[in-house]
């Protein structure tokens, strides 16, 4: 027997063998979530609907199996959370809007589904900026989630909930979902993993839309093994996601401690590391030191160029939010007042942009598609920070900044590549910073090889906040 | 980097206009700015040479590792 405080420290491949040879109780280790979350989440605001008796419901059904030799596997018994716009059938799924508040799915989201059959608990749904949109939006109706290592600071988004979550052990693992940086910002920013899989990897079916071609779905845990673990429970085709792939699903976890000897990584660092007045020095400082790490461990790391880059940051707003416009146009003509104001006025923009600028916008999708694809023939992983810069305050929240500085995230999302935000340091301020690696579509393992390499051979995945 | 130049509010009106939305003379106040933000760097786009680039890719990620063509 444990204590809770040490339960909600355990990762899931911790867990697993403890739950698989009965030493722990999916009971007693839901019920100690349950416990940490009523302890804690008034002041961090992670959840938006915390769903305790279907949980410890749910949580007796995995005992009682285990207890019959009925174990399913990795994530039976595991206590995990859902961003609030996976479907939830009977469990309210708002989307962080009033235009959803009350929206009752009547079935599951496929990565739900998958999750549930995989003998997962659902503790809740986490909090998230209104519709996966970036920048936390005190308008939006809904309390804003915190970051746990300092509460003044934003936690990132739009993924917020789930990356303070994971980071304050309130769930063991979480499904956050990204149009442009929102598993990997709020993991970089709290001091977890998240990655973004391929775009076709996971299903998106019963998932609220941002915008349909750049949405991705995918884990944010406490250190690498778990995100595969949980990336192997919701990956493979779905007929209901004509966007999935149907190639088969390799074994996320069986290469992931083969090392990253001979491995080569290429920086941009023209883009990355430029000398933008919105970059971090204490960022690229930490992450100047990551690379460091990775070529101490036989990787090569070696200077490459992606000029379309510079050009990312203007195509991707105009097909995020012309693709978000077409989808809320009914409401925001219907119910304007029930967006928060960050929302619709980005939203409301999105409708302006002329069908030239979105077509132009997709051809520099393209070439930039081109460039990398170019580029991965000659190395296997692209590393980078996560984001340009720490945490900020609340209190210093620039409502168009989203707009201003650069977007480290998004060009992953345009080429749909597969990208990981691993923990890789502090600022001297004491916030948390990611290192972000990219690597060739569907090449997930190889990315998955080369942050656990990377985890390994630092410390900065077992620090957590002291909330 | 200078602000750019804003959109007179008579083609601004136009455009939300085409765009079947219906504010009122405040509400377009509200997001002019914001628009004007965008606009610079969307303008920007055009100008670029990019040759035979087309739509057909754009959606298709290689489906093995090692194929190239991220989509």
């Amino acid at each position: 027997m444990q204590s809770a405080t040490e339960l909600h420290h355990l990762t899931i491949h911790e867990a697993r063998g403890l739950l698989e040879r009965r030493t722990l109780s999916p009971v007693e280790l839901t019920q100690a979530y349950l416990d940490r979350i009523e302890q804690t989440d008034e002041a961090l605001q992670a959840y938006i609907t915390v769903l305790a008796d279907g949980a410890l419901a749910e949580a007796r059904i995995a005992e009682a199996e285990i207890g019959t030799g009925n174990y399913k596997g990795p994530l039976h018994g595991i206590p995990i959370a859902l961003k609030d716009l996976y479907d939830t059938a009977g469990a309210r799924t708002t989307a962080g809007s009033r235009v959803m508040a009350d929206r009752v799915p009547i079935e599951d989201a496929t990565a739900t589904a998958r999750l549930k059959a995989s003998g997962a608990i659902l503790l809740g749904k986490l909090a998230m900026h209104e519709f996966a949109l970036g920048g936390p939006d005190p308008t939006c109706g809904f309390p804003l989630a915190r970051n746990p290592w300092n509460l003044e600071h934003i936690p990132g988004g739009s993924s917020s909930g789930a990356g303070v979550a994971v980071a304050a052990g309130l769930c063991m693992a979480a499904l956050g979902s990204c149009t442009g940086g929102s598993i990997r910002g709020p993991a970089s920013h709290c001091g977890v993993v998240g990655l973004k899989p391929t775009y076709g990897r996971v299903s998106r079916h019963g998932v609220v839309p941002l915008a349909w071609t750049l949405d991705h779905c995918g884990p944010l845990t406490w250190d690498v093994e778990d995100a595969a673990l949980m990336l192997q429970a919701v990956a493979g085709h779905d007929p209901r996601d004509p966007t999935t792939s149907s190639a088969a699903v390799p074994d996320f976890s069986v290469s992931i401690a083969e090392g990253i000897k001979g491995l080569k990584i290429g920086v941009p660092r023209h883009f990355f590391f430029g000398d933008h007045p919105g970059i971090s020095r204490d960022t690229l400082t930490v992450v100047e030191t990551a690379l460091g790490v990775l070529e101490g461990l036989g990787a090569s790391v070696e200077e490459v160029t992606i000029p379309m880059l510079k050009h990312a940051g203007a195509a991707h707003p105009v097909l995020m939010m012309s693709e978000a416009f077409a989808y809320h146009q009914k409401d925001l003509r219907d119910r304007p007042q029930d967006f928060g104001e960050a929302s619709r006025s980005r939203f409301l923009v999105g409708g302006l942009f002329s069908s030239g600028d979105y077509v132009q916008a997709q051809r520099v999708r393209n070439a930039l598609n081109r460039e990398f694809a170019e580029v991965l023939r000659g190395v296997d992983i692209i590393a980078t920070p996560t984001m340009a810069n720490p945490p900020g305050r609340f209190d210093e929240l620039d409502p168009g900044g989203h707009a201003r500085g650069p977007n480290f995230a998004s060009p992953f999302n345009m080429t749909g590549m597969p990208a990981i935000s691993v923990p890789s340091g502090f600022t001297p301020s004491g916030l948390p910073v990611g290192l972000q690696l990219a690597g060739r579509p569907f090449d997930e393992p190889t990315v998955l090889r080369s942050a656990y390499a990377y985890q390994q051979a630092t410390a900065w995945h077992t620090r957590r906040p002291s909330i | 980097m200078a602000a750019p130049d804003p959109i007179p509010i008579d083609d601004f009106r136009v455009l939300v206009k085409r765009a079947g939305l219906t504010l009122t003379d405040e509400q377009m106040e509200a997001i002019r700015p914001l628009y004007d933000q965008y606009a610079a760097s969307t303008s920007a786009l055009h100008d670029l040479e990019l040759g035979a680039e087309d739509l057909a890719m754009t959606f298709t990620p290689a489906v093995e590792p090692g194929d190239g063509a991220a989509g």
